[in-house]
Order: structure tokens, then C-alpha cells, then sequence
């Protein structure tokens, strides 16, 4: 049986807890007295943060419990020689706090480190309400400490690291510089800015009033060092090759000149310059224009040496040899509405003639008779019109016209190389299919990269002759003869392109080229120079490129000790092994 | 039950070995603040050594300076490059 009276006294409790509500004055005290406690908070933090802080900043420093950055060696640059091309060594930077410096230090201040007492003033008050300013930075560590020594109040000192680039010039464009943080702004050292700064280190440490670590506490990160970057650059070809085109953009007054060596063999860029450089140690008087690495950044139309490999695609067509003749005469051409022309008529002329000569008629012909798909392959294969592999900032991919696009003119410019964009690393990377027994080899600057295993694109006999027919230019009667070694067989092609400009192509303004390789018995190198715009009565790339090309490889030749394999220019004397 | 004696001894063990860890201590904070110092020192070295280093491998790398070297050559040692060149191979 229920028990009538819990029951009755449990409801009544029930509609008790209904009606009995509680007032909202309470609410309201409750939340009053939490905000206000927030405000007081708040206004304690502000009061500390704001009105305090300095007082509390001195007391702070005073016992020095600091978090301190341990900065990070960054990596070196060298050469395939270990030579080296970028160095970080370590520097002082001075810097104050406005608001413990005493402003009658000043001129003491001033006098120790040779800086105008007027400017730093005007620094100083500009600063007066920061707690940091920099006096100067990147300081020789002796005047750092001399400054250090006068013990002035507020003044402290931090290391870091300064770059320095010893090759200067010579190297700017390929290595690039840092700037005034040790951050990549320019070439490699932007490309690899990761792989070479490394990582800075904290630590947490006790100092003294005198600023010495007492205790170290605990190092919540250890400073990697950066790692190095070594390059396939030989420093001695760079510095010979940077002082022949400096020579020549001078002598002729041109725009600009690049010129890349690469190693016939395996694709190593041993050489890569540009004028107009910059020295990257000194940023006061750096100029834009000449930060560009142009052999990678600027495009040219390859003008005539392009010449080289529409033969090339006719002989591996199988429908040509080396003595199939062409008959060039009148030594004119018209197609559609424009007349194609050669210097003079050279009338019949075999292939080896036509880049003896460097006929337009004949490669024309050439091209018209094989078709646009067979002439855009070979180009396609050689690796025209598409990035390289090396990752270089700002780097140029050039163009080259689908054949689908090319109608009878066009097919007959793109044989002798107008209509498509190429930079001068790109024709360099392309005339290693010559020299290297017909297999294209990609280029490459970091020498622990894993070079890729070249491309068979013609067969080894076509590069044969192509590297004999390229002889014949630098011979008698050819159009490159200026770009001769002695002692050496030396091939290439030279080139002459008109420059675009306003309305179409310019008449006088020209970009010389010639791109060759060497020795031809067993090509250990390729070489493009380019020069831009040449001033004066000579622009053809057998006058302005041509002889830059052949001091360059003589030099090249000689440094790396390579056996002169013509030896009617030289005295040779046999002697035999006991 | 312990006895009085028994507990005295005790207490004065206890105390001994607290004084025991307590020089202990101190000495291990001098100890550390020695070890510290002398990081210090050695790490000034490092910085120091670090600085001569770069020092000299620019000072290297600038005297050595290719254009520096034919300049010397061709102009105080009156070098000249060489002309009448004769090759010598062997038959082996």
C-alpha cells in the first residue's frame, strides 16, 4: 500500500521548485563581480604591459634569464675544385635600446664606428619609443668589440653571418646572392635556399650583469649547420670564358653576351657567363639589369645554327647523305610573299657545303622536302622549347611552334632558325647530341645531382657527320674560319638573327652566335656564345661570335691538358717507350 | 619501542647526510658553473676560429684570383704564353 502522506509532501516540494525562482538580481551581481574582476585583470596587464614595461624589462634583464637564438653556419658554395664561390664568416651587429641609451654617448659612439653623429640622432629620436634599433650591421667583429669595450649602456652586440662571394663578378649570375638576412634573393642561393641555410638553435640561458652565460638551462634546438652546394663549374674555365666575353662585349658594344661550355660527355656545365655582371659583395650599386642570368633567362632566335640540325634530321631520314647535292641557285626563293635569300648564289652545293656556307636555300629545300613533323621532331629531341632540368629561378622555357601551326614559310624559317626561342644554355644543351655520338645530354650544375643517362636521337654515324660537316666551317672557305684553334679540330656553326623589335624584324639590330664543339676527333666540349646587339661594321656571328668562341676553347682546351689531335700546326716529336 | 639512545643516532645520521647532500650540491653547482664557463671560453675560440678561417680563405681566394695571378705573371714575371708549342707522344 502507497503511503499517502510521502506522496502528498514529495508534490508539494515539487511545485515548490517551480515556484520559487531565482530573483535576476543575483545574476546580475554574479556577472557584475565577474567582470569587474575581469577589468582588473585586464587592467593590471595593461598596466604592467604599458606604463611598467620598462621598469619591468630592467628588472627582467637584470636577472637575465634570455632565450637566445643560436644562429646557423650557412653552407658554402664551391666549384668542382672545391674552390670556393660563396663563404659565410662570421660578423658582429651592434644594436641599441633607445630607451637605456644615454643620447650624450652619441658622438662617442658615432667616432668609434666612423658614422656621421647627425644621422645616428635622427635615428635615435625616429627609434625613441622602440626597445630596439640596429646601429649598423655586418661589422668587422674587431669594431664591434672596440665599440663593446666602451661599455655604453643599452648598446649589445649579436652575431651573425655575412656572406662572401671571392670569384665575385666572375660567378654572380650562377651563384646569386643572399641578402642582409642570409635569405636566397638571387640564383643558386635562392634555388637552394632550404638545402643551405640550415636551421638556427634556441637555448635558454642565465647571464650575469656582465652579459655572460652563467647557466645554460635547457637547448630546445640544436643549430644545424647548412649544407654545401658544389657545383660543376671549374672556376679557371669560368674566370677565362667570363674574361674573353668581357673582352669582346666591350670591343663591340653590345647589349649583352653569354657564353656556356659544357662538357660534351656528361652534360656538366663548366663554365656559364654573362655580361653585364654585378658584384654581389658590394649591394650598394646593383643595378637590375645586370642581375640577370642571361644565358638561362634571356631567349634569341638560334638564327643559322639551327641549320646544323635540319641536315641532321635530313640524313637520319635516311633520304640524304652527307654528298647529296642541292642546287641553291639563283640563290633566292620566294614564298608566299616573302623572298628567302643567300649571300650570293652559291649554285649546286652538297649538304656539308650548305653548312659550309650556311645556305638558307638549301636548308629550305632540305625542309620542304622532308616535312614539318620531321624537322619539329629532331628540334623536340634536342630539347628545344622545354625547360632544362636544372631548377634555375627565372629560368626560360623558349618556344617552338607545333608543326601542325607551320605552313610552307614558317617550316621554311624554323630551318634556319627563326620563328622559335631558345636561351644559350638550351642551344648549348642541344649541340651535345653532336658531340656526343648522337645522344642528347641534359645539362647539369650541381654536381651531386644524379645525372640522367642521355638520349639517343640520331644515330651515332648522323653525329659523325655532322661533327665533320661542322668542321668544314672553321676551315677554309667556310663561315666560321675566325673560330679556329691551333692545333685542335674545332667545328660549330656560326649565326646571324635579326632582332625582333617594334615592327617585326629590325635590319640593324642583330644577335651573333656561334655554337661549336671540340676536339672534333673526340668532342670533349660544347660551346655557345652569344652576343647581343654588337655595335659597328661587324655583327655577323662569324666576325663578332666566333672569335670569342675560338679563345675560349683554346683556353679551355690547354687548361684541362686535352691532346691536340691536329698536329700539322704543331712540331710533334715521338719518342718511345723503353 | 626504540630507545632514546638509538634515536639520537638516527636523527644524527639523518643530519649528517643532508649536510653530506647539501655540500654535494654546492659543489656540483660550482662544478657546472666552471664546466659553463669554460663552454664559454671554448665557444668564443670557435667563433674566433671561425672568423679567422673565413678570414684566410678569402684572403686565399683573393690573392689566388685568377685574373690577379695572369696580371702578376704577365706584367712583374713577364710571361707570355707559349707560342712555338711541341708535342711530345709517346708510341706506347
Amino acid at each position: 500500500m502507497a503511503n499517502p502522506r510521502t506522496k502528498k509532501s514529495a508534490t508539494t516540494a515539487i511545485t515548490d521548485a517551480v515556484e520559487y525562482r531565482i530573483p535576476v538580481w543575483r545574476f546580475a551581481l554574479v556577472l557584475g563581480v565577474f567582470l569587474c574582476l575581469l577589468i582588473v585583470v585586464a587592467g593590471r596587464m595593461g598596466y604592467l604591459h604599458l606604463v611598467q614595461q620598462s621598469f619591468l624589462a630592467a628588472q627582467g634583464e637584470q636577472r637575465m634569464v634570455r632565450d637566445e637564438s643560436i644562429p646557423a653556419l650557412r653552407g658554402d658554395i664551391n666549384d668542382r675544385h672545391g674552390e670556393p664561390l660563396a663563404v659565410s664568416s662570421p660578423v658582429k651587429s651592434l644594436w641599441l635600446n633607445p630607451k637605456l641609451f644615454d643620447a650624450s654617448n652619441v658622438p662617442k659612439l658615432a667616432a668609434t664606428l666612423g658614422i656621421s653623429a647627425n644621422k645616428l640622432t635622427r635615428r635615435l629620436k625616429r627609434n625613441r619609443h622602440q626597445g630596439f634599433m640596429y646601429v649598423q650591421r655586418h661589422l668587422p667583429p674587431e669594431i664591434a668589440d672596440e665599440v663593446l669595450a666602451l661599455k655604453l649602456s643599452g648598446v649589445f652586440s649579436e652575431t651573425e653571418y655575412r656572406r662572401f662571394y671571392p670569384a665575385s663578378e666572375v660567378t654572380s649570375h650562377v651563384v646569386g646572392m643572399t641578402n642582409i638576412d642570409s635569405k636566397g634573393q638571387e640564383g643558386l642561393e635562392l634555388a637552394y635556399d632550404d638545402w643551405l641555410q640550415g636551421a638556427p638553435g634556441q637555448q635558454r640561458v642565465v647571464k650575469d650583469l656582465l652579459g655572460n652565460v652563467i647557466k645554460q638551462l635547457n637547448v630546445s634546438a640544436v643549430a644545424k649547420p647548412g649544407n654545401e652546394l658544389t657545383l660543376t663549374l671549374d672556376l679557371r674555365l669560368q674566370y677565362l670564358a667570363y674574361r674573353e666575353l668581357k673582352a669582346v662585349v666591350q670591343a663591340h658594344k653590345a647589349n649583352w653576351g653569354s657564353a656556356v661550355l659544357l662538357d660534351a660527355s656528361n652534360g656538366d656545365i663548366l663554365a656559364l657567363v654573362n655580361r653585364p655582371s654585378y658584384n654581389p659583395n658590394n649591394r650598394e650599386t646593383l643595378n637590375a639589369k645586370d642581375m640577370r642570368n642571361r644565358a638561362l633567362t634571356d631567349l634569341v632566335e638560334p638564327g643559322s645554327t639551327m641549320k646544323a640540325f635540319t641536315v641532321a634530321a635530313a640524313l637520319k631520314n635516311g633520304k640524304y647523305i652527307p654528298t647529296s647535292v642541292i642546287d641553291t641557285s639563283p640563290g633566292y626563293m620566294r614564298i608566299k610573299r616573302k623572298t628567302i635569300r643567300d649571300h650570293r648564289n652559291y649554285g649546286p652545293l652538297d649538304l656539308t657545303g650548305i653548312i659550309r656556307k650556311s645556305s638558307n636555300i638549301g636548308v629550305t629545300k632540305l625542309a620542304h622536302e622532308m616535312g614539318a613533323e620531321s624537322l619539329w621532331t629532331m628540334l623536340h629531341d634536342v630539347k628545344l622549347g622545354q625547360a632544362t632540368a636544372l631548377g634555375f629561378p627565372g629560368e626560360a622555357v623558349g618556344h617552338l611552334p607545333y608543326p601542325q601551326k607551320l605552313d610552307k614559310l614558317g617550316l621554311a624559317t624554323l630551318s634556319y632558325g627563326y620563328g622559335l626561342s631558345v636561351t644559350p644554355l638550351q642551344l648549348a644543351q642541344a649541340y651535345t647530341a653532336f658531340a656526343n655520338h648522337g645522344c642528347v645530354q641534359e645539362a647539369r650544375l650541381i654536381m651531386t645531382n644524379a645525372q640522367t643517362p642521355c638520349e639517343q636521337i640520331m644515330p651515332a654515324s648522323v653525329a659523325k657527320n655532322m661533327t665533320q660537316m661542322l668542321e668544314t666551317v672553321t676551315q677554309k672557305g667556310g663561315t666560321g674560319t675566325r673560330a679556329k684553334v691551333a692545333g685542335y679540330r674545332v667545328g660549330g656553326k656560326t649565326g646571324t638573327s635579326h632582332k625582333v623589335g617594334k615592327d617585326g624584324y629590325q635590319d640593324s639590330e642583330y644577335t651573333s652566335i656561334f655554337a661549336g664543339i671540340a676536339p672534333i676527333s673526340d668532342p670533349r666540349f660544347v660551346l655557345v656564345v652569344v652576343i647581343d646587339q654588337p655595335q659597328g661594321q661587324e655583327y655577323y656571328g662569324g666576325e663578332v661570335a666566333a672569335p670569342v668562341f675560338g679563345r675560349i676553347m683554346e683556353e679551355a682546351l690547354r687548361t684541362l691538358q686535352i691532346a691536340p689531335d691536329q698536329s700539322k700546326d704543331f712540331h710533334v716529336a715521338e719518342i718511345s717507350a723503353l | 619501542m626504540m630507545s632514546a639512545a638509538k634515536k639520537n643516532a638516527l636523527i644524527l645520521l639523518a643530519w649528517l647526510v643532508v649536510i653530506v647532500c647539501a655540500t654535494m650540491q654546492v659543489a656540483a653547482t660550482h662544478w657546472h658553473r666552471q664546466m659553463v664557463a669554460s663552454w664559454q671560453v671554448s665557444e668564443h675560440q670557435r667563433l674566433g676560429l671561425e672568423q679567422d678561417y673565413g678570414r684566410l680563405l678569402l684572403e686565399q681566394s683573393a690573392l689566388t684570383a685568377h685574373s690577379r695571378v695572369e696580371r702578376i705573371a704577365k706584367e712583374k714575371l713577364n710571361m707570355i704564353e707559349a707560342i712555338d708549342v711541341q708535342v711530345i707522344r709517346s708510341s706506347r
